[in-house]
């Protein structure tokens, strides 16, 4: 049980204060609380129970009536009842918890009327004892709960390693142990380093008695100067720094909020305040700085925030570095005299514990603290390594890369070859860290050796063909935009591409590796080989290009010999087919004209990097494949032996059928999407098989945008009744020239009579409206004339239908009295009797009056 | 003897996994139905079983607290929860959902149909709504110190056990206030958290299979179950009987 201090005395009664002071050393806990406490049995608290099973014993409800936490006793249930309804033992209960005693019920009152008390300034009533009771009690030191965890601590501040307790355990020479606050004796950096010195300046602490306190917090500040237990001189502020309800001072905001400051007049009043009070202060301490002097410690206490109040700026009021400089070792209410006066208090006071107590009980340390396991500062050791990693695969990924590069090509361009290298390394190195953490790179984060050298492999394949561009470049054509083309797909390459990019560059290597070991002759056959991959890279490119922006006319010059050849194969029927389609080139020419061809090229490679990557890998299975199958193909090889380097191959079957991308469309695919039908029956004529099906088993006809693309595959279809399978290419049926004119005549008849339809709706409606407008006028009319005038119009219509309803003249409306006709007058009327004056009235009423009577 | 063992896949602490009152019986959706068929045959013909979870949890017996009148449920519970138990207790039963730091109400709060003993800190409001929903004289007390009074305290209207190391004062005490005999002891073969190693009502006490027979016939004994009033007959009756059986 940790043991509440038995007595407490200052630090100041001489009396007192010697008597205990006599032959003090330092308690110990390790050497003395070596008794082992009794293993707490079970047994002995069951006792009773297992008694009362064994026997039966019949239990019974207690009449103790009493709260053990408040100490009092009951004399009936209600009582019993209402006092556990009572803040009081609810305070009590919490007192209890934390290992404190109870407080009588007038205490109570004091205290808890005292907790209101909020007032900024020190005005009320001195009752600190009370205030400075409760603080005491509530203040962690005393936790009784801490002494399970302080059995393990002490031991390792024996070793002085764990964080020191808050206060200093003496015992003197009649075995009473008492505590004083360790900031007392020394600072945090210069803890005496025997016992014996701790001791020595534990019994001149008394003489050393000016102590000045300094707080800060929230706006308040609270100084004071103390020469013993007597107050020498004392100062408070308060200036408005801190917002209500939300609570951080101003400037603590600001510097939060990285450059966006409230601009709130009331933000401005703050930040004016705070700067007031760091002034006022300033003020103050250098008029108490000869106090500040003579004083043997200064206690601080400010948030961190605060603190450079004290200690900030070059003509600081108070030195850091200073052993007289100390923290208040307490947690502390709001800076008031009442407070400081309270911490002097505190301070100064000295905890007897008496002769019977255990050291290990005591209070001994503050709870230790974790630090946070996900500190910046020490940056996880992972990624460290990965970092580490990554320079390594660079590293060894330059060198070889220079091998590699260097031994297909020998000649003047060697060594600026292999700058390049390096520079392109580094730049890949730097896109890789702009992508940030997130995305694995398989290049640099790949540590097993087999990717590496994938990832070399490509580097270098990649390098020989950008090395080819750069020789055309300097050879003088135009080959300045494939290159640039190229770098930007490869930065917009997703990571898939990329890891495919690597088993196609392998291949590509593995085809240069295998050749590099010929001569120069091989050399220039291999250089031919790859400007060869290049022009059809480029091939395919524009061919893409042409296909997607519809351009017909520049697809018709790729494609021209494919559909001559076709014509060969087909015979006569195409000659119909090819005049239709110049006849629609001359229709899309317009639209075709105005796109250039360059830019749109640079325009789709960035929105589709991914085809024209996949054209990249089909390049050697073409060479394979294609070539062998088809004469054409062999021509475009014999030709291109004698092009020269810049010149264009042409385009072969197999590049109209292949599938460009990952979702397996072809050509076809991709004009029927872009809605391009310009070139849809160009395609399909030189040989764009559209049953062709992508991955999701669509073929072309299927993903056309719109009906107008749909309409130009049937026309195909028409007029090639036989080329492709239709029905696997799902193209429903053929169109024809006469469908399509009786489709439009019927269109035509459609519309006429919607017209028809359209002008007899209109012209209802208008009717409908004006009817609507006359009565809409109607109303308004006899809603603006007055009262009068509706009246009269009532008037009107009824004498009216009289005037139709009784020809000629009635005995029904005429003066009771005279028999005037009421024609178009108001009559005066009383009862039933209508009259046509006044006058009228009045005698016929007091005739029937007299009459009666 | 009706005070049962049992055993929620593989561990003792059933207090856990059930909520045991005089109206009802919950009981949480486990891997096999061997828990829920324990309580099924015992109680199925006098108060319902109902399978179900709270909040998804199913550490029930902690999370809620019941009486005869009512049962409060934290704040976390699914409306399907809800209506679930609404749609299987007894329309006599009040149900209500509460808003508490403290969301553990089992273990923050033990009860019979007339009182309860609830954690220091517990917010007025609950302790208003304990007082309304239950029907509960409510008492913030500790149990030799613990707040968790639920955890360390079981208790039905017959009387009540408590931890092990409660003091005689204590006892006494507690007794005193909650008005039903109380008795130190263990259960599950020495632990102390007797609110989560057992569930009890008036006629009938389930206690983890490690539970040993020493501890169950304290458990009988204390809350008066089965053969308690034939204990009396042996006891205080016997002469009387004897004499004119003579």
């Amino acid at each position: 049980m940790a043991s509440a201090p038995v007595k407490i005395v200052s630090l100041f009664e001489e009396s007192v204060r010697k008597e205990l002071f006599n032959g003090v050393r330092l308690a110990r806990t390790d050497i003395e609380d070596q008794e082992v406490m009794p293993p707490d049995n079970i047994q002995e608290n069951l006792g009773p129970s297992e008694e009362g099973a064994l026997q039966p014993k019949v239990h019974q409800v207690s009449d103790r009536r009493m709260c053990s936490s408040c100490n009092v006793v009951f004399s009936s249930r209600e009582e019993q009842v209402l006092h556990y309804k009572l803040d009081w033992h609810r305070f009590n209960l919490k007192q209890r918890i934390m290992g404190a005693e109870p407080v009588s019920e007038e205490k109570f009152e004091t205290i808890s009327g005292d907790v209101s008390s909020i007032s900024g300034s020190d005005t009320e009533e001195e009752d600190s004892d009370k205030g400075t009771e409760t603080l005491r009690t509530a203040s962690p030191t005393h936790g009784k709960a801490k002494t399970s965890a302080d059995a393990e601590e002490n031991t390792d501040a024996k070793d002085g390693r764990g964080r020191r307790s808050a206060k200093v355990f003496f015992k003197n020479g009649t075995g009473e142990i008492f505590s004083v606050y360790r900031c007392l004796l020394h600072g945090k950096k210069d803890a005496p380093d025997s016992e014996d010195d701790l001791v020595s300046i534990a019994t001149t602490l008394p003489t050393l008695a000016n102590w000045t306190i300094l707080m800060i917090a929230g706006g308040h500040f609270a100084g004071a100067v103390f020469n013993k237990s007597e107050l020498v001189v004392h100062k408070t502020f308060h200036r408005y720094t801190v917002r209500a309800k939300r609570g951080t001072a101003q400037g603590a905001r600001d510097s939060k909020q990285g450059g966006s400051h409230p601009k709130s007049a009331g933000a401005n009043l703050r930040r004016y305040n705070e700067a007031a009070l760091n002034e006022d202060i300033r003020q103050l301490l250098v008029s108490w700085s000869d106090h500040l002097k003579s004083s043997h410690k200064i206690f601080v206490r400010a948030p961190s925030y605060n603190k450079a109040t004290f200690f900030g700026g070059k003509d600081a009021p108070l030195d850091r570095t200073d052993s007289k400089v100390v923290t208040v070792p307490f947690a502390t209410r709001r800076p008031t005299l009442k407070e400081v006066t309270r911490v002097h208090e505190e301070l100064s006071t000295i905890e007897c514990y008496g002769t019977d107590c255990k050291v290990r009980d005591l209070p001994h340390k503050s709870p230790s603290r974790t630090i946070p396991k996900n500190n910046p500062g020490r940056e996880s050791p992972k990624r460290l390594q990965n970092a580490k990693k990554k320079a390594e695969t660079n590293d060894t990924g330059s060198e070889s890369d220079g091998k590699q590069t260097r031994r297909p090509k020998s000649g003047g361009g060697k060594q600026k070859k292999g700058q390049q290298a390096d520079g392109m390394e580094d730049e890949d190195c730097g896109r890789d860290k702009n992508r940030g953490p997130k995305q694995p790179d398989p290049e640099c984060l790949g540590s097993s050796s087999d990717d590496n050298q994938d990832a070399l492999i490509l580097e270098s394949s990649l390098e020989v063909i950008d090395t080819i561009a750069a020789l055309k470049e300097t050879g003088g054509t135009k080959k300045r935009k494939p290159r640039n083309r190229k770098k930007k797909e490869d930065k917009g390459a997703k990571v898939t591409d990329r890891t495919k990019d690597m088993a196609v560059g392998e291949e590509s290597a593995r085809q240069v590796a295998g050749t590099s070991d010929f001569g120069t002759a091989d050399m220039e056959k291999e250089i031919k080989r790859l400007e060869k991959e290049l022009a059809e890279r480029q091939l395919r490119n524009a061919l893409f290009t042409c296909c997607k922006a519809g351009n017909a006319e520049s697809l018709q010059k790729l494609l021209k010999h494919l559909i001559v050849s076709n014509n060969a194969i087909n015979g006569g029927d195409l000659t119909t087919s090819t005049s239709e389609q110049q006849h629609q080139l001359q229709g899309d020419s317009a639209n075709a004209s105005t796109l250039d061809n360059t830019s749109l090229n640079q325009d789709d490679m960035q929105s589709l990097p991914q085809k024209s990557t996949s054209d990249d890998h089909e390049t050697p299975q073409d060479k394979d494949t294609g070539s062998s199958s088809t004469c054409i193909s062999d021509k475009t090889e014999t030709e291109h032996g004698t092009t020269l380097p810049g010149a264009v191959c042409e385009v072969t079957p197999d590049m109209l059928v292949e599938a460009l991308d990952d979702h397996g469309s072809t050509l076809l695919h991709v004009v029927a999407r872009a809605g391009s039908k310009a070139v849809i029956s160009l395609l399909m004529a030189a040989g764009a098989d559209p049953s062709l099906k992508d991955k999701k088993g669509r073929p072309p006809y299927v993903v056309c945008s719109s009906k107008e693309v749909r309409n130009e595959f049937r026309r195909f279809m028409a007029e090639n009744p036989g080329k492709y399978d239709y029905v696997k290419a799902q193209i429903p049926a053929p169109l024809t020239e006469e469908m399509e004119q009786t489709r439009a005549a019927k269109q035509a008849e459609k519309r006429k009579a919607q017209k028809i339809a359209k002008k007899k709706r209109d012209q209802e409606e208008r009717e409908e409206r004006m009817k609507r407008e006359k009565e809409e006028a109607e109303k308004t009319r006899f809603s603006s004339l007055s009262d009068r005038e509706k009246r009269a119009l009532a008037a009107e219509r009824r004498l009216a239908q009289q005037g139709q309803n009784t020809t000629g003249l009635s005995n029904a409306n005429r003066c009771w009295f005279c028999g005037e006709a009421l024609f178009g007058k108001v009559p005066f009327e009383y009862q039933d009797f209508k009259f046509c004056t006044m006058k009228c009235l009045k005698v016929h009423k007091k005739n029937a009056t007299s009459g009666n009577s | 003897m009706m005070a049962v063992r049992a055993q929620f896949e593989n561990s003792n602490e059933i207090g856990v996994f059930a909520k045991l009152t005089n109206a009802y019986c919950l009981v949480c959706v486990g891997g096999s139905e061997n828990f829920y068929s324990v309580f099924e045959a015992e109680l199925s013909d006098v108060i319902p079983v109902v399978h179900t979870t709270i909040a998804g949890c199913r550490i029930i017996g902690r999370m809620t607290v019941g009486n005869r009148n009512g049962l409060l449920v934290p704040a976390t519970t699914n409306d399907q929860e809800l209506q679930h138990i609404r749609n299987s207790l007894p329309d006599s039963v009040r149900i209500q959902r509460v808003e508490e730091r403290l969301s553990a109400l089992g273990n923050v709060i033990t009860c019979n149909d007339y009182v309860a003993l609830v954690h220091p800190d517990l917010d007025r409001e609950t302790e208003e709504i304990l007082a309304d929903v239950l029907k509960v004289e409510v008492f913030r007390q500790t149990v030799s110190d613990n707040v968790l009074v639920g955890s360390y305290a079981a208790l039905s209207n017959q009387g009540g056990l408590v931890h092990p190391k409660t003091t005689i004062e204590d006892q006494d005490e507690l007794s005193s206030l909650l008005q039903v005999p109380l008795v130190a002891g263990t259960v599950n073969r020495g632990s102390d958290v007797v609110g989560a190693g057992m569930v009890v009502n008036d006629w009938i006490a389930f206690a983890g299979m490690d539970t040993t027979s020493t501890e169950l016939s304290v458990i009988e004994s204390v809350f008066k179950l089965g053969d308690a009033p034939q204990g009396a007959v042996t006891t205080a009756m016997r002469d009387s009987l004897i004499d004119s059986m003579t």
